[in-house]
């Protein structure tokens, strides 16, 4: 009997020979059951595996490796069970058992004459169970438990005797094999699709967001994804903490739209936008600054059309599902109540330092930042039963950014439950509060930021009268009150079909109070006088959704799936604002005590959008998989009455390591490729031709144009195609590669009327406009060595990207507000598009004219890299001790430095003063003025013109020139240290506390940082921000934006 | 299986209709009106409303700039207020087509152009019942829709000494025909108003101002004269604090970007009684940069045209002919401010009571521009260059 029959033979011998076939089983509810018990192990090494799944197919029987990876089942129906083991990380296994119902069963034999004795009375010692020997000697005890049992037999004639005996329970230990390309996570494929990975037709991406919490600490759940997904980059566009992200995902969709992805939290549509408010130069709050990373399981990410095609319009650049964590129901822990609790402590300090060899006022610079102290408290516990699991969570993060006047204080409360009345019908419940209050500074393109008062002029605070402290004391705090929450029922009455329905809500306030005391100067009368602003933004985005899969097998071979289903949102607006000025005391800041209404605005808006979708599914052999899908979108935004727009969808993956011949250095071989198309909506009222609006000023209201549409405009349309490998072999390396096309029609463009039209209060949107783009997209991932006491690994990202717009049709080049970046054909999407430097110009004695520059503007690059890339380390060592490091880098890419064009036009930078006193124009208005503020300097001996000394540094000087954006348009490519960590499990110190002698499961201790290192060509103090906030048209433009910051955390984390 | 498949489609169908039913099932927006449904008598208030409004905003920014172009006002580096380099370049004359004011002032213009135009075009569809609700509109339509073409004539220019406009994504028109098309429009609105009104003295003393810039002085002193009174109130843009007066804030206390040339504290030094007509704020106390006061807070109107201005057009008018006649006008306009009587006339004088008199008013440019005075070298601009956005988006518009 091999390891699998699950039964034991024992003979005892005394004066009575028992043969004893010792079956093990257990009963509940009157129904026959077994338990099943056994070890999950990693293959390799051997290391026991805690926190496996094994689970009993088609059941919702299973649980989880505790300590030392021993697992128990129990109430399993006896007879044929697939017991499926998984593990992150590790391939799923299999495996098909007989589990029979388990007892003791024997026979009672004369050990003299070999004869069958009927009619013995047998008891098990110690109870009043009995069992009596039919005519054959046979006995049976049914549904003993496990356990060692002792038999006491007597009969007349024979000397009584006792018979020590136990019984196992069914027994499966299994050896995992690592899943280095993790082809077993189930993966999201589309609106009501998911697969495991190494069936995936497409491209997707699942971050394991859990296990990145655990060994660093992030502000917010997207600080996290940068560096972590293949052909996505998430970038903070400023140091503040509260600020926006701007994704990057792959070649950038489409023309229009703000190039970000759709964003769904446990199947909810959640509000993705950047709020201005009453500005503070630049910056916005960023939504997504309320997802708190300790509350999420995982991330999902479909990048492009062809596998976000069945998301719809809205889908062209990619869609990010966010999962958050759920309760667990662990066998033999019935009810109990797991808890995690993690405190943080950190520090925001400023990365990067200013040098006195590049700004006059470089200490002046240096001493408006401070070190940010970081404080967070995390709670969550989770459970559940059979019936019932939940998840419940409460996070307190307080964090002070690197500048006086930016902090952020957010709680989050959690509390997602899943009932399951029965195998045939489940309901999630998914709910989170976020309440928010963060203070922004004024920075950017602000005369009252920090730094532009610093920065710019060598007498600091000069554009401000009050000094400092009138910046200091400019309150800009930011109320942000969020709901989100969702209902998801699945019904499956048969192994044929399962429905689900699902409504959600994303519910968010936002209120803004901005204050300018009346007792500080601003050297602006308006301000001066005191200025008050209240903000206030309500959105409402309801999800709703239906749908149903009928699953057939017309052949043995082949699997279909068919789906249907209806999407609607549904989202209201509402926004207020306010400010009044005239106040004549600090003491009441009320708005109400100002004399003068400077504005009162309020808008509101109400769309919809409803899309039918349809999906065939195959999977032939467990080899072949192909899937065709429909989605027929429907747009209030859409023109003057509901258009509609057909998305299609294809995909196909073909596994080649399922033929038997195929190298068995493969573990995974698979070719996929996939097509799909989807839109960009216009904007909310860019149907309708011209709208009017009030304006109110000096005669009342009147009506002014507020809006110029076209109704003849429908969705931009983004079509993609990709081709990809994925690969596991030698089992320890995985490579994932994908190649993909863009291509989208009708771009909506901003097309720009002439202002002698009139009709220019909004850009007009027209259907004229394409763009291709295309990429490589590489994922190595390795295990490098392992054993029991050392686990190093590594993840290498690679990305390349590249568009050009293909046909503006009559339209001209669309610019941002600075002229700086363009879309125009034939070129990149937001090229750096502006007159080149030549060089110098010398008249005829050689004296310095000022720069040569090209008559017609040249492209000069892009702000979005071409090369991105990544490489994360992960080294445990005795299991305890776990080191990660991240580094992420990009290249081809530029940034235009708008503080230096300042910085030499005031006359603050060091080097350009020396020139200008070189060239003895120090102080003069010649050459367009641009050293008329440069301080002249008697020291410096003015070089003679015509010499060689002279013209080198003119060329020098022209090459600063500040009125020409080509001076300032730099590298930007970088490398930076982005996260690193150590962390050490106090399992080993303290031992009596953990396990079954001690409270805790688990106690880790943590020190991360972020932002640790960078190294760029760039001359400005970080290659990654942008002035204008992450949703503008502006892309790399440094404008006195604050700098990411350094962040370091120790955390403690502690698990019951 | 026929009756499944007919179940499928009429679902189909059904959720396709619904689905259209659903998304068409919003709120309009409560902050805006579709453009036709303002075809209505009750909406002519809003409408004319509308254009005054952009007729503020366009005046003030366009006379901002124009006297920073002009030796009226000045862009100092030095100042602790100024930060702009779009000013300094107006400043300079050294203007780049992409010029950030130079496109804000352009849409401005094209707006109120078009708001003009447009009540007129409604004016036409509109059954009116109120006889002087349609007199009054046709006279605000006509009176703004020449006040424009006044302005693109005055004020910008294709080319650096070449002034005109564009109206409606047109060929550029040059000052001349812009001035005679304002002249005719000006006309026009005088069939709308009561003869011996101030509203026809108004669109008197703009037509002979629209004569005088285009040149034909015979034609400008005959309307001058029946033009604005003394005891006339000023045709005037107005302001609010949600509305700011744009001079008081790039060129005032607001925020101080460009300061009043220094021969204006010159003046003041020479007679103190001129602060009447030429209010200075300096800087800070200890500075020698002076900003304008006349406009010293948010919501203070500007002139557009007044009596002492069609004063001094008509003396400059009746200068050669009859200077006694010239000079009396030039006194009750001094007098009008507190100050003496001056005995001699001459162009210069002339030229210098109107920019005492129109003090930040944007009349300097033109002055410099017809008496040959303009301060900066040739190659600069004399009038406010065709933004950037017209040149690439209209195309009778070389770039």
């Amino acid at each position: 009997m091999g390891e699998h029959s699950f039964c034991r033979y024992k003979q005892i011998f005394g004066s009575l020979t028992l043969a004893l076939l010792v079956f093990f089983a257990s009963a509940a509810q009157g129904q026959p059951t077994c338990t099943l018990t056994g070890t999950i192990k990693d293959k390799r090494t051997g290391t026991p595996l805690v926190g496996a799944n094994v689970i009993i197919k088609g059941s919702l029987l299973g649980g989880a490796t505790g300590p030392n990876g021993f697992y128990k089942i129990s109430n399993i129906p006896q007879g044929e069970q697939t017991i499926v083991v998984s593990y992150i990380g590790y391939h799923t296994t299999e495996t098909t058992l007989n589990l029979r119902l388990a007892g003791l069963v024997g026979k009672i034999i004369d050990n003299t004459t070999g004869n069958s004795l009927p009619g013995i009375e047998i008891t098990i010692k110690g109870t009043d169970i009995v069992a009596i020997t039919d005519n054959d000697g046979k006995y049976v005890f049914e549904n003993m438990p496990p356990g060692e049992y002792v038999l006491e037999v007597g009969r007349q004639g024979y000397e009584p005797m006792e018979a020590v005996t136990s019984i196992s329970p069914n027994k499966l230990d299994v050896n995992l094999g690592e899943d280095i390309i993790r082809g077993e996570e189930i993966v999201v494929t589309g609106i009501a699709s998911r697969t495991s990975k190494a069936k995936a037709e497409v491209s997707v991406s699942r971050l394991p967001v859990k296990d990145y919490v655990e060994i660093n600490t992030y502000g917010t759940a997207m600080q996290l994804l940068n560096g972590k997904i293949a052909g996505v980059q998430v970038k903070p566009v400023s140091g503040n903490v509260g600020a926006g992200f701007r994704f990057n995902v792959r070649s950038g969709g489409g023309l229009n739209g703000d190039g970000q992805p759709v964003i769904y939290l446990d199947g909810v549509r959640i509000e993705n936008s950047e709020i201005i408010g009453f500005e503070v130069g630049g910056q916005g709050i960023g939504l997504l600054a309320d997802l708190n990373a300790e509350e999420i399981e995982s991330v999902e990410v479909l990048k492009g059309p062809a596998g976000s095609a069945s998301y719809g319009t809205s889908g062209s650049n990619g869609v990010i599902l966010i999962t958050t964590k759920r309760g667990n129901f662990n066998e033999g822990r019935e009810n109990a109540l797991a808890l995690n609790y993690k405190v943080v402590t950190g520090v925001n300090t400023q990365a990067s330092k200013y040098s006195k060899k590049d700004y006059r006022t470089a200490s002046e610079i240096n001493d408006i930042f401070r070190n940010g102290n970081i404080t967070q408290n995390s709670l969550s516990a989770s459970g559940g039963s059979n019936l019932i699991r939940y998840f419940t969570s409460f996070d307190s993060r307080i964090e002070d950014g690197i500048l006086k006047t930016n902090d952020f204080d957010r709680k989050n409360i959690r509390a997602n439950v899943d009932v399951i009345p029965s195998e045939q019908f489940n309901i999630n419940v998914s709910s989170s509060y976020t309440y928010g209050l963060i203070r922004r500074p004024a920075n950017d393109n602000s005369q009252f930021g920090y730094l532009f008062n610093t920065i710019v002029n060598p007498e600091p605070y000069f554009f401000v009268g009050g000094g400092k402290s009138a910046i200091d004391n400019i309150s800009d705090e930011n109320q942000t009150k969020r709901f989100i929450g969702s209902v998801r029922a699945e019904y499956k009455p048969t192994d044929y079909f399962t429905g689900r329905m699902s409504l959600g809500i994303d519910d968010h306030d936002f209120r803004q109070d901005q204050h300018y005391p009346v007792s500080e100067t601003y050297s602006d009368e308006l301000f001066d006088s005191g200025v008050r602003n209240i903000f206030t933004r309500n959105s409402r985005l309801a999800t709703y959704g239906l749908d149903g899969r009928l699953f057939l097998q017309p052949s043995r071979n082949l699997d279909v799936s068919v789906m249907a289903g209806i999407q609607l949102f549904d989202r209201r607006l509402n926004i207020f604002g306010t400010q009044r000025s005239g106040f004549l005391t600090d003491l009441i800041d009320a708005i109400d005590a100002g004399s003068e209404t400077i504005l009162i605005e309020e808008t509101t808006g109400h769309e919809r959008e409803a899309g039918v979708f349809g999906e065939a599914a195959f999977n032939y052999l467990d080899q072949y998989y192909f899937t065709a899908k429909i989605r027929r979108d429907y747009a209030s935004r859409i023109g003057l009455d509901a258009a509609t727009i057909l998305y299609p969808g294809a995909s196909f993956a073909w596994r080649l390591d399922r033929f038997n011949s195929f190298p068995s250095v493969f573990n995974l071989f698979k070719l996929r490729a996939a097509y799909g198309e989807t839109g960009i909506l216009p904007r909310s009222l860019d149907g309708i031709r011209v709208l009017f609006e009030p304006e109110s000023g000096g005669y009342g209201v009147g009506g002014v144009p507020g809006s110029i549409g076209n109704d003849k405009i429908k969705p931009e349309r983004v079509k993609e195609l990709e081709f990809g490998i994925d690969l596991e072999f030698i089992n320890n390396y995985a490579l994932e590669l994908t190649y993909y096309r863009q291509k989208s029609t009708d771009s909506i463009l901003e097309f720009r009327n002439s202002p002698s039209s009139g009709l220019t209060v909004t850009s007009v949107p027209v259907n004229v406009g394409e763009i291709k783009g295309s990429g490589l997209e590489t994922l190595l991932r390795a295990s490098l060595y392992k054993d029991r006491n050392i686990d190093l690994s590594f993840m290498l990202i690679n990305n390349f990207q590249t568009n050009e717009v293909t046909d503006m049709g009559d339209a001209q080049p669309i610019f941002d507000a600075f002229g700086l970046n363009v879309i125009d054909k034939g070129l990149a999407k937001h090229e750096f598009y502006s007159e080149k430097f030549l060089g110098a110009v010398f008249g005829n004695n050689g004296a310095y004219l000022g720069p040569d520059f090209s008559d017609e503007r040249e492209a000069l690059g892009n702000p979005i890299p071409s090369y991105t890339g990544s490489l994360g380390l992960n080294l445990n060592v005795f299991k305890n001790l776990n080191f990660y490091a991240m580094f992420d880098w990009a290249t081809g890419h530029k940034i235009w430095n708008g503080n230096q064009a300042f910085v030499n036009l005031a006359g603050n930078n060091p080097r350009y003063n020396l020139l200008a006193n070189q060239l003895n124009i120090a102080g003069t208005a010649e050459i367009d003025g641009v050293a008329e503020l440069v301080p002249v300097n008697q020291d410096i001996t003015p070089l003679q013109a015509g010499t060689a000394e002279y013209a080198a540094a003119a060329e020098e000087f022209s090459g600063m020139d500040p009125l020409l954006d080509s001076n300032f348009i730099e590298d930007a490519d970088f490398l930076k240290l982005r996260e690193v960590s150590v962390s050490y499990s106090l399992r080993d110190v303290f031992p009596k506390m953990f396990g079954t002698t001690g409270y805790f499961k688990n106690v880790v201790l943590t020190f991360s940082a972020l932002n640790v290192f960078t190294s760029t060509k760039y001359s400005g103090s970080d290659p990654e921000v942008n002035w204008s906030g992450a949703r503008e048209l502006e892309r790399g433009q440094d404008l006195f934006t604050l700098q990411n910051p350094r962040t370091y955390n120790l955390s403690l984390r502690f698990s019951l | 299986m026929k009756n499944l498949n007919r179940l499928l489609i009429f679902a189909c169908l059904l959720s396709f209709s619904a689905c259209s039913d659903f998304v068409n099932n919003v709120d309009a927006p409560s902050d805006q009106v579709d453009s036709d449904q303002l075809n209505d008598e009750k909406q002519v208030g809003f409408l004319i409303a509308g254009i005054q409004q952009r007729f503020a905003t366009t005046y003030d920014y366009t006379i901002l700039l124009a006297d920073a172009l002009s030796d009226a006002l000045e862009f100092d580096w030095n100042s602790p207020s100024a930060t702009s380099q779009s000013l300094n370049e107006i400043d300079s004359g050294t203007i780049p087509f992409d010029n950030p004011d130079i496109a804000a002032q352009f849409i401005n213009i094209g707006e109120l152009r078009f708001l003009a135009d447009d009540l007129l075009r409604r004016a036409e569809k509109i059954n009116f019942t109120d006889e002087d609700l349609q007199k009054e509109t046709l006279y605000a339509g006509n009176l703004y829709a020449g006040i424009v073409r006044y302005l693109y004539a005055t004020y910008n220019g294709l080319e650096r000494h070449l002034g005109g406009g564009v109206i409606n994504n047109g060929p550029f028109i040059a000052s001349s025909e812009l001035y005679q098309l304002a002249i005719s429009l000006f006309q026009i609105a005088k069939t709308h108003v009561e003869q011996d009104s101030y509203e026809e003295r108004l669109l008197n003393s703009l037509i002979a101002r629209t004569f005088l810039f285009k040149g034909d002085v015979a034609e400008a002193v005959i309307f001058a004269r029946v033009g604005l009174q003394q005891g006339d109130e000023p045709f005037q843009a107005l302001y609010s604090f949600e509305s700011t007066n744009i001079y008081w804030l790039e060129g005032g206390t607001g925020r101080g970007e460009l300061l009043a040339a220094k021969r204006y504290l010159d003046y003041l030094k020479s007679d103190p009684k001129e602060a009447a007509r030429i209010p200075l704020v300096q800087v800070a106390d200890d500075s020698s940069f002076w900003l304008q006061g006349k406009y010293d807070d948010a919501d203070i109107p500007i002139d557009f045209i007044s009596w002492e201005e069609n004063a001094l057009m008509l003396a400059e008018l009746e200068m050669p002919n009859a200077p006694t006649i010239a000079l009396s006008l030039v006194n009750q306009v001094r007098f009008s401010f507190g100050l003496d009587a001056i005995s001699n006339l001459d162009i210069d004088v002339i030229l210098a009571e109107r920019e005492k008199t129109m003090f930040a008013q944007g009349l300097r440019l033109v002055d410099q521009r017809r008496h040959n005075r303009f301060h900066l070298p040739e190659i600069a601009w004399q009038y406010l260059p065709f933004s950037e956005e017209e040149r690439i988006n209209n195309p009778n518009i070389p770039f």
